[in-house]
């Protein structure tokens, strides 16, 4: 056990662990009037401060902040017309020029031994597949990067 | 992708000068110029569209977590490992289609070995790649 008187922090230490157990500290307390003393004057504070009704404004916060943000849906929706006017006008303009080229570009192929073709097809396949699993192994590799990221 | 589109368009007018008759372009060089040319803008499409999806996943979920941006920056903007790695790569990719070819053009007639030749030679060279990079990252 404890001889000296314990200090403020110890004090303080003791009533916030609300410790009945017996630690040096309650040992003492327990038979230490000026500590017992101080040990129930810290305790009536921490109950005072809890028994305090927790601070709060008298508006509506959330509606206040709510009316003063700018409205996002409209823009969106804007944008999002813009996007399938482009997407819509991309579409129209390959459709139109494949109809009125589709002799020429059909001849293009048809000019040349089929063989040919399909080694170019090959190539091309083959290259696109690999690059698309390279391009999909770089971005797995980003998203792990912010799946460790501690956020 | 657009180094790709360039580098053709420039090997086009380099074959089609090299191709020109005394009365204009031999037309079987441009059709097979143009055809390789149309197969290319295809797969270009397709690449930059995956491309731009999987961008847009990655910023969507850069969004979501609320990361700073220093972090962002890091993370998209490659590393001067990746510049050198792809240019690695294109070395890789371009030696295979070439070896492809030479391959192609000593076992002709064209017939579907041709064609299994060209897929092997360049899957062995991204294979070759990526050896490469794991030989590097060690």
């Amino acid at each position: 056990m404890k001889t000296q008187h314990l200090t403020e922090e110890e004090i303080q230490q003791y009533v916030l662990d609300n410790s009945g157990g017996y630690n040096n500290a309650g040992d003492h307390i327990r038979l230490c009037e000026q500590c017992s003393e101080k040990a129930a004057a810290y305790r009536l504070l921490f109950n005072g401060i809890r028994q305090q009704n927790q601070p709060a404004f008298d508006f509506d916060l959330t509606e206040l902040i709510m009316a003063q943000l700018p409205s996002a849906a409209p823009k969106a929706a804007k944008e999002n017309l813009l996007i399938y006017f482009f997407i819509i006008t991309a579409i129209a303009v390959t459709g139109l020029a494949s109809y009125f080229f589709r002799e020429y570009v059909a001849m293009l192929f048809k000019s040349i031994a089929p063989v040919l073709v399909y080694l170019f097809i090959t190539g091309f396949i083959t290259l696109s597949i690999l690059l698309i699993l390279d391009m999909y192994k770089n971005y797995k590799k980003k998203i792990h990067a912010l799946d460790v990221y501690p956020g | 992708m657009k180094k790709i589109i360039a580098t053709v368009i420039v090997l086009h007018g380099i074959i089609a000068a090299n191709a020109q008759e005394s009365n204009g372009y031999s037309e079987e060089v441009f059709q097979v110029s143009a055809a390789i040319i149309v197969v290319l803008a295809v797969m270009a499409f397709i690449l930059a569209f995956l491309k731009s999806i999987l961008e847009h996943r990655l910023k969507n979920k850069i969004v979501d977590k609320g990361v700073p941006e220093s972090v962002v920056s890091s993370i998209l903007q490659p590393s001067t490992g990746e510049e050198k790695h792809r240019n690695i790569k294109w070395f890789a990719i371009l030696a295979g289609i070439g070896a492809g070819l030479l391959i192609v053009y000593y076992t002709r007639p064209l017939d579907i070995h041709s064609l299994a030749i060209m897929a092997f030679s360049i899957s062995l060279s991204f294979l070759g790649y990526y050896l490469f990079v794991k030989h590097v990252d060690k």
